[in-house]
């Protein structure tokens, strides 16, 4: 007589597996030997654009400047002081700066790290005849003394969800979406 | 019936714009700025549309709201001549040598800035004006500034007998309401007695009539900013100068960048605790330091404002605009500001902004925003509310 399988045996098999891939493409490094709560202030230099958009990566990195000044914990340095400091450390290559050029910045701004990143996606999704906002960021923080990135993360967020598949409405506005990537990204960030 | 219908309505929205009483509200209380039979020069209008507009009839029809109001004028043929000599181009700020040359040749008593955001009349037209009075001579200083932005499709009423369709009409509908609003401000009564309360003033609102904003008013909530960074260092207590500098333009919008400058200036001028810069010296000292903003706020900038032997402000308002659509379509308005202090040399405050004009709106229009000025004087507002807490 053939024994019967339990269908929970099944369940837990799929949720393992399931949990498995989760965990594989977990898109948040922290540092464990760094010292978060040392961090005074950062410069969040301007953000490499991949997208159509001119102003994508402009926008993405005033809303995170923004954001994380707002959440009181790190002085966030103003862009045009950010700039003023690129200046005088020569011209980044669009891979990001160098370990030599993070040193130099952190001492003519007095800073104890910078924050880089790719806006990669900024813009309207089409899905078939539904549409709607996405973006998709990554970022990463530099150390000033060693040079070593000691964060990094990524989020996307927006798209086309099954409500506009079904009901239309073109997603969510694209200051919404922006927020919400950065939120998350600074979710990861003091996690 | 319905005639009596309609006059019941009628009567119910005129009582509740007139309610308020009307009364004289002194930017400047402590200044015999000007009176009545003073002289005032009108400076030719600053176009900031970022597209052709018939500037000429815009003046024109300003000084004749203003002659028919009471005010003296300076002859235009005197005051091209002194724009002449003294080469004034910008027409859209005052700085100390011009305002000084203004005085001194014309014996005006004061001068009125005036700069056009929008003069459109694609789909529905639209128009926005923002003016002020700037006195003082050789140290200019603003006494009065208000703004109107209008829509012809705005607040059309019942059986849209208040659709106004020519843009000549609108134009002649703001050019009332900046006028009044300046005659009230500084001639409310026979005698010109100061207001109960240094920040009450008048103001035009978006259906083109003059109406009172009490100091308790607050502005509503959807205008606030998004995300807010205030520094605890600055005393809420204290009275501080502030120089307000163009915004970072990175909008497809010619202009943004000045027409939300003078937005904050309008606002900021409200506010009790602060003493705001005419826009003219602060062009004056960038101008003459060589300054380029090409990326935003710096502390570099801010120091050169905030020295004292140059302005010596307190404060330095600055930010950038990212989306600042106007001319067609749903209005909508984006932007990021950045206050920095002397003492310490670091940003005091920080704000993230944006809004579209339809945003809240569920029912029949209510609510809805018909122009990127009233948004962007709302957003500021609620800026300016936020920084007063």
């Amino acid at each position: 007589m053939k024994r019967r399988e339990s269908p929970h045996r099944k369940v837990a098999i799929a949720f393992t597996l399931v949990l498995l891939t989760r965990c594989a493409t977990e898109d948040v490094f922290l540092d464990p030997n760094m010292d978060f709560g040392s961090l005074q202030s950062v410069a969040v230099l301007p953000f490499e654009n991949l997208t159509q958009d001119d102003f994508a990566a402009a926008r993405v990195r005033d809303a995170f400047a923004n954001v994380l000044l707002a959440t009181g914990a790190v002085y966030v340095l103003p862009p045009g002081e950010v700039a003023r400091g690129i200046g005088t450390i020569g011209r980044i290559p669009p891979e990001g700066p160098s370990s030599e050029q993070i040193k130099k910045l952190a001492n003519a701004l007095k800073i104890d790290a910078v924050i880089t990143g790719v806006v990669s996606e900024y813009g309207p999704v089409r899905s078939g005849t539904a549409s709607a906002n996405v973006v998709s960021v990554s970022l990463q923080m530099i150390e000033k003394s060693s040079g070593v990135v000691v964060w990094s993360a990524s989020s996307t967020k927006g798209g086309v969800s099954v409500w506009d598949r079904l009901l239309g409405g073109g997603g969510e506005p694209m200051n919404t979406v922006t927020e919400k990537a950065v939120n998350d990204l600074l979710d990861k960030l003091f996690q | 019936m319905i005639p009596a219908l309609l006059s019941l309505a009628s009567c119910a929205l005129w009582k509740g714009r007139s309610a308020e009483p009307l009364e004289s509200g002194f930017l400047r209380p402590d200044e015999e700025a000007v009176r009545r039979r003073d002289l005032i020069a009108v400076l030719p209008v600053d176009n900031l549309t970022g597209t052709r507009a018939p500037l000429e009839s815009v003046e024109a029809i300003l000084r004749a709201h203003l002659d028919r109001r009471g005010f003296r004028i300076v002859d235009d043929r005197t005051l091209a001549r002194v724009m002449k000599r003294y080469r004034v181009r910008d027409t859209g700020s005052l700085n100390s040598r011009v305002s000084g040359a203004i005085k001194e040749e014309t014996g005006a008593a004061g001068v009125l800035v005036t700069s056009l955001g929008v003069f459109s009349d694609e789909q529905s037209p639209r128009i926005s004006l923002l003016s002020r009075l700037v006195v003082g001579g050789d140290h200019p200083e603003i006494a009065w500034m208000d703004g109107v932005g209008l829509a012809g499709n705005g607040h059309f009423g019942m059986l849209e007998l208040g659709r106004i369709e020519e843009i000549d009409d609108l134009l002649e509908v703001a050019a009332r309401c900046l006028v009044e609003s300046l005659a009230i401000s500084f001639f409310g009564t026979e005698t010109p007695e100061p207001s109960k309360t240094r920040n009450a003033f008048n103001e035009c609102d978006s259906r083109g009539d003059v109406v009172y904003s009490p100091p308790e008013a607050k502005g509503k909530k959807r205008f606030r900013p998004r995300n807010v960074f205030g520094s605890p260092i600055v005393d809420a207590n204290r009275r501080y100068s502030m120089a307000v500098i163009p915004f970072l333009n990175l909008s497809q919008r010619k202009n943004a960048g000045k027409i939300l400058e003078l937005h904050f200036v309008n606002q900021l001028l409200r506010n009790e605790s602060l003493t705001v810069v005419e826009p003219g010296l602060v062009r004056e000292e960038l101008l003459a330091h060589r300054v380029v903003m090409e990326a935003g706020p710096s502390l570099a900038n801010a120091e050169i404002l905030s020295n004292d032997e140059s302005l010596g402000v307190d404060l330095v308002f600055s930010g950038v605009v990212f989306d600042y659509q106007d001319a067609v379509g749903i209005p909508k308005v984006d932007f990021s500001v950045t206050v920095i202090d002397k003492e310490n040399h670091k940003v005091v405050w920080s704000s993230r902004s944006h809004g579209t004009g339809e945003e809240g709106v569920f029912f029949f229009d209510m609510g809805m925003v018909h122009t990127a000025h009233q948004l962007a004087s709302e957003m500021a507002r609620g800026t300016s509310e936020a920084l007063n807490r």
